[in-house]
């Protein structure tokens, strides 16, 4: 059974068509990396799943939940991985996770927070102000903000952004372990390896329009290149 | 009890952040400091008609200083994309402007309490020996205020020109609170009983329930994309 179901999802800012058509199934415990170049549509289908943006027509349903009508049932269970923050920078590490734990009726937050900090190597600096964090740090604590509520659904924008190897390799683990743990994910990345690498299912957005989708055991990286090559400069 | 414990959250990080950089409550209190200077020279601080303009230089002063409180407001929310965070998590909107009410409501009174008695101080005129009745005044007036002012310094904030829009479109909208706000005050400050000013007390009653259910009810379309 589909824990996501995107049925005809187009969305249009004035004339531009940002998504068109997209339908998209991804069951319970499977990941789903999707590619596409800056312009394809995939950041907008990534706010709009994670109901920070509405849809101009379509219908979206996360573990039967329908996105328009359930919305705050649906985002408790998602967690968002974005390159943008979403972390206040006057606030420490601490206060900033204090924050968005009470926002979700965290239970135990004083030991989840310092678990997550520990787990994404912030302990040390846990009580300095976030501006003064590198831009590495800022995406390690972006991670611990976003998964302190226990997400069932990871959706992830792009998240190695600006992260240096040993944030990447962490950023890596942790989704093995969500994995592990019967989690969900979705990712839109244009980085071929890693999304490949890190996903069970992969899909190409070009243009608004899902072009293809595929498993990802079912070919090699570099098969998944030519294909992306092929349907990205088709499409262009 | 959920909406309680978000409510407090939202209220609590408004407070920290206010206590941890400053910036909001200074800059209220040093424009409320600039204007007050400015009226003490522009006017004869013993004149008789600075006694019968001062309730109107009184409500310009908050609304002054006022908008740079509410547009500090969700300029906060901006960086890091703060904001989208918030609405990330399971939160309704409504509790998410009643937290920016509160917060906006809180630091523009305190700003407001201080300024009287630099009002009286600057311009000589005795606020203070009416205070018990002016406060109830100084609340309806803010509410009303505040309660747009929060709802349209979330629509500017994703404007160009934010600091000119949210003063565009609020001062228009608030007029009638303004208005009789000052006419309230006048009276008060005239020692006129409370049946010369009720008409006036009505009104800002009135703005302030229409305007804060309103605002309540359609913050949700303002923060949606």
């Amino acid at each position: 059974m589909s824990y996501l179901k995107v049925r005809s999802l187009s969305k249009n800012f004035g004339h531009l068509k940002a998504l068109q058509d997209v339908d998209l199934e991804l069951e319970k415990g499977k990941s789903i990396a999707i590619f596409g170049d800056n312009g394809a549509g995939k950041t907008t289908l990534i706010k709009i799943i994670s109901t920070l943006m509405n849809p101009t027509s379509g219908k979206i349903f996360v573990n039967d939940l329908d996105l328009t009508s359930d919305g705050d049932k649906i985002r408790k269970s998602l967690g968002l991985v974005s390159h943008s923050l979403f972390l206040y920078s006057e606030l420490n590490a601490i206060e900033n996770l204090r924050y968005f734990g009470r926002l979700y009726g965290v239970g135990d937050l004083d030991d989840r927070i310092t678990n997550l900090l520990g787990k994404f190597g912030l302990l040390p600096r846990m009580y300095d102000s976030v501006r003064t964090f590198s831009r590495g740090m800022l995406q390690r604590l972006a991670l611990a903000r976003a998964v302190i509520h226990k997400p069932d659904f990871l959706l992830l924008d792009e998240p190695f952004t600006g992260l240096d190897r040993s944030a990447s390799q962490l950023l890596m683990n942790y989704l093995e372990e969500h994995k592990a743990g019967g989690g969900t994910s979705l990712l839109v990345t244009h980085d071929l390896q890693r999304g490949f690498e890190s996903a069970d299912q992969l899909a190409i957005l070009s243009e608004g329009r899902m072009v293809w989708k595929s498993d990802s055991s079912s070919l090699s990286l570099d098969e998944f290149k030519k294909v992306y090559s092929k349907n990205v400069s088709e499409g262009v | 009890m959920r909406h309680l414990s978000q409510l407090s959250a939202l209220l609590r990080k408004d407070i920290l952040i206010e206590l941890k950089s400053r910036e909001t409550v200074i800059s209220m209190l040093l424009f409320s400091l600039l204007v007050l200077l400015v009226f003490n020279f522009a006017f004869e601080a013993d004149s008789a008609a600075i006694k019968k303009i001062s309730p109107g230089l009184l409500w310009i002063t908050f609304l002054f200083f006022g908008v740079l409180g509410l547009n500090r407001s969700f300029t906060l929310e901006k960086e890091n994309d703060s904001l989208q965070g918030t609405l990330l998590a399971p939160v309704d909107r409504s509790v998410i402007y009643l937290g920016k009410f509160l917060s906006n409501l809180l630091f523009i009174l305190l700003v407001e309490l201080i300024t009287l008695p630099l009002f009286t101080l600057f311009l000589n005129v005795d606020l203070l020996s009416h205070i018990g009745k002016l406060l109830p005044i100084l609340l309806l007036g803010s509410i009303g205020f505040i309660s747009v002012g929060t709802l349209f310094s979330a629509m500017a904030v994703n404007t160009k020109m934010r600091e000119i829009m949210l003063p565009l479109l609020l001062y228009p909208i608030s007029t009638p609170a303004f208005i009789a706000a000052t006419k309230c005050t006048s009276a008060i400050l005239r020692d006129r009983p409370i049946e010369s000013y009720s008409n006036w007390l009505n009104i800002l009653i009135l703005f302030d329930v229409v305007f804060f259910v309103t605002s309540f009810l359609i913050f949700e379309f303002v923060v949606e994309e």
